[in-house]
This record gives C-alpha cells, structure tokens and sequence, in this order.
C-alpha cells in the first residue's frame, strides 16, 4: 500500500521545507507509518551518495570572459547618457546667434509679404481644400483602460501571487499527472491489463484537464 | 554584516558597480554550473551554457523587474538554453552525450558536499566511487522532468516553490515529480544490488 496522503510532504520534510507545525504533524504521522519511516530511511540514503556527485570545475577564462561582457555592458550604457544639446563653452555667443536668428526670419517674411502682394489676385493659386480627417474614437474597452488607475506595487505582487498559486483545476491536473506517473512505474514492474485500463482512462482525463486549462 | 539581497545588487550594477555583478556571479556561478553539467554531462558544454546565461542575464537585466524572484528568473534562463539545446540536437541528430569524458574528471572536481575530516581507506574510496557512478547513470535515466527538478532541489539548491515558478507548473506538480524520481532511484538500486 502506499500512503498517499504523505507523499508529498516527504520532499519538503527531507529538505527541510515544511513550517514547524507542518513539520510537528508529519513527525506525529512517521510513529504510525511504517511505510513512511522505511521510504524516507532509503530516499535519505540515495540523497547521501547523490550529494557526493562530482562536478569539475569550470574554467576560469569562462568567468573572465563574462566579467568582461559585464563591464562592457554597464560602460556601454554609461556612455550612452544623452548629452547636453548646447556646449556650455559657446555661452556667450548664444543671445547674438539668437539675434541673428531672427533678423533672418523677418527678412524672409518680408520679402514673402512683398512677392505676395505684387501679384495679381487671379493669378493666386487656388487656395488647397484641407479635408481634416475625423480622429478615431477610442473603443470603450480601452478608454475604460485608460481611465483605470494603475495598480500599485502591493496589488501587482497580489496578482502575481494569484498566478502562481495552482488553480484547482492545475491541481487536480498534477495530481492526475503524479498518479499516471506512478501506475506507468507500477506497470513497468507488474504488466496487468487492470493496470492498462486505469493508466487509460487517467491519460485521458488529463488530456482532458489540459485541454481545458488552455 | 547582512549580504545585498540580490534585487539591490542588481540595482547597483545598474548603476555601474562592476563588484556588485562580481557578487552575484559568485553566487550563481557553481548552482548554475551544477545544474547545467548535470544536464548535458559534457564540461565544454556546460561551459559555453554558462557562459551563454550570464550573457543573456547582462543583456536582460535593464528590464529585470526586482520582485524577489532573481534566483528563478536566472535558472530559468539557463533552462531554456538547455531546452534550445536538445532542439537542436533533435534537428541534427547529434547524439548526445551522456557520459562523462576523461578529460571532465581529470580536472579537480569539487563534491556538492562537506569534506570529512578523517580521511577514508582506499576500499571506502572504491566503494564510494563506485556508488557515485552508479546514481550519475541512474539520473541520467530519470524523465527528464524528474531529473530536472532532483538536480535543480539537490545540485543547485533551489527550494521546491522556486522550481514551481522555473518549470511553471503547480507545487503539487513539482513535489510529486521529486517523489518519483527518488523511487526510480530506488528501484534502479534495488536493481544493482539483485545484480551482484
């Protein structure tokens, strides 16, 4: 038999991820499980000699390489801080280019005015029809959009939180996905029709589940 | 003195404290390197991975979001590396490889574990050797889901809600994923032993 009701809690107990209570209650239920007691004695085993897998260490012209690319990276964005549009070194040239300017403007209006009026009034071009063209209306979805307050920091975790957090639907889909898992690993030891049908019908409920969720 | 959270080291590299990246590569740099060697088993590989993540990193960091979530949003990063490299073998069809080369152990590995202070014989030595072959070929033979989530929890230390968030599945999900992979692991060492 195997004590469904715990079988999650085991990771996290092996791993130290359960609260105190949590941790307290599974205590209490490891006294009364034999079953428990025996997998998590062996789990706690494998764990012992995984811990002892060999990485070899990277070398280090990997972590120089990625240093650089860092420094270049934050140097490059440094480097890219608008200047000013105006050198302050031409200061005081600025009011006589500004005077300059705008002597400029008014000849050329000037001469414009005289050309204009010399002319004779048929010989005006006509004058162009402007068709201005009517602005879109914003759909009521998004001028509701636009008139929403944006939500603050507190309510963004909130909603990030809630996304996280398994649906029942995501729930039920994993633990169909947990129990299909564990029937191909029971069949693969003991081949029994009865074990055929029930990884099926499970396969296709998750199917299903999955198809719904989308 | 309390260590940066790594929400405000990010900020400071930001804002051009190379030191501040210095931390956080020394951080991640062995969970990472574990995980990703863990998966594609080739030094080389898991070399250029590592080097591949962190270049992304740099590139995306001006548009990290600082929610305390850093660790995930990293190994996910790396993850989808992995997952564009067994893509890419699958077009190919380069094998891939699994095993260990000579030249990856000859380099001083460091163990994901603490060094006893009595040294042991040379038969314990054997014998440990040879229990660490045994369970490397046994994670390799994990689905990879499983093998993902053992090596994430064991390897590179993540708790079991942040490998939620890098596999976007339910806790549920990842637990149960966890569970079947130490039975597998089990089995596989029921097996050996019935061998002998």
């Amino acid at each position: 038999m195997r004590c469904h009701r715990h079988s999650r809690a085991l990771p996290l107990y092996l791993y130290g991820e359960l609260t105190d209570d949590e941790r307290r209650r599974f205590e209490n239920h490891l006294e009364t499980c034999a079953q428990c007691r025996q997998e998590l004695e062996t789990f706690q085993g494998i764990l012992d000699s995984a811990q002892k897998q060999a990485v070899p260490t990277p070398s280090e012209r990997v972590f120089n390489e990625i240093r650089s690319a860092a420094h270049n990276a934050i140097t490059d964005a440094a480097r890219r801080v608008p200047v000013p549009m105006w050198d302050h070194r031409w200061d005081g040239l600025r009011p006589r280019l500004v005077a300059a300017a705008a002597c400029t403007l008014l000849i050329a209006a000037l001469a414009l005015l005289t050309s204009v009026i010399r002319r004779e009034p048929t010989q005006l071009a006509p004058e162009p029809r402007v068709i201005i063209a009517e602005p879109p209306t914003p759909s009521p979805v998004l001028e509701d959009a636009l008139t929403q307050p944006l939500p603050t920091s507190d309510q963004a975790d909130t909603l990030m939180a809630e996304m996280y957090s398994p649906t029942p639907l995501e729930d039920m889909l994993a633990e169909l996905e947990a129990n299909t898992f564990y029937l191909h690993e029971q069949m693969a030891l003991e081949t029994a029709p009865a074990f055929d049908r029930q990884v099926r019908s499970l396969e296709h409920d998750v199917v299903r589940l999955a198809s719904e969720l989308e | 003195m309390e260590p940066d959270h790594d929400d405000t080291l990010v900020a400071k590299y930001l804002a051009g404290e190379i030191e501040a990246f210095d931390e956080l590569l020394q951080r991640y740099k062995n969970g990472l390197f574990s995980y990703l060697y863990s998966m594609v088993r080739s030094k080389e590989e898991a070399e250029d991975l590592l080097q591949e993540t962190f270049l992304r990193m740099i590139a995306a960091l001006p548009r990290y979001r600082a929610r305390g979530k850093f660790r995930a949003w990293v190994f996910k990063i790396a993850r989808n590396l992995v997952q564009d490299r067994a893509r890419k073998l699958m077009v190919t069809g380069v094998p891939v490889r699994l095993e260990t080369s000579e030249t990856d152990t000859n380099e001083t590995p460091y163990t994901v574990t603490n060094q006893a202070d009595d040294k042991p014989s040379p038969r314990e030595v054997a014998m440990a050797r040879e229990k660490r072959e045994w369970i490397e070929s046994a994670i390799q033979k994990l689905p990879p889901a499983q093998k993902e989530v053992f090596t994430l929890r064991e390897y590179a230390g993540m708790p079991f809600r942040e490998i939620a968030v890098v596999q976007s599945r339910p806790l549920g999900t990842v637990l149960a994923r966890m569970h079947y992979a130490l039975k597998k692991l089990r089995a596989e060492l029921q097996k050996e032993r019935e061998s002998y």
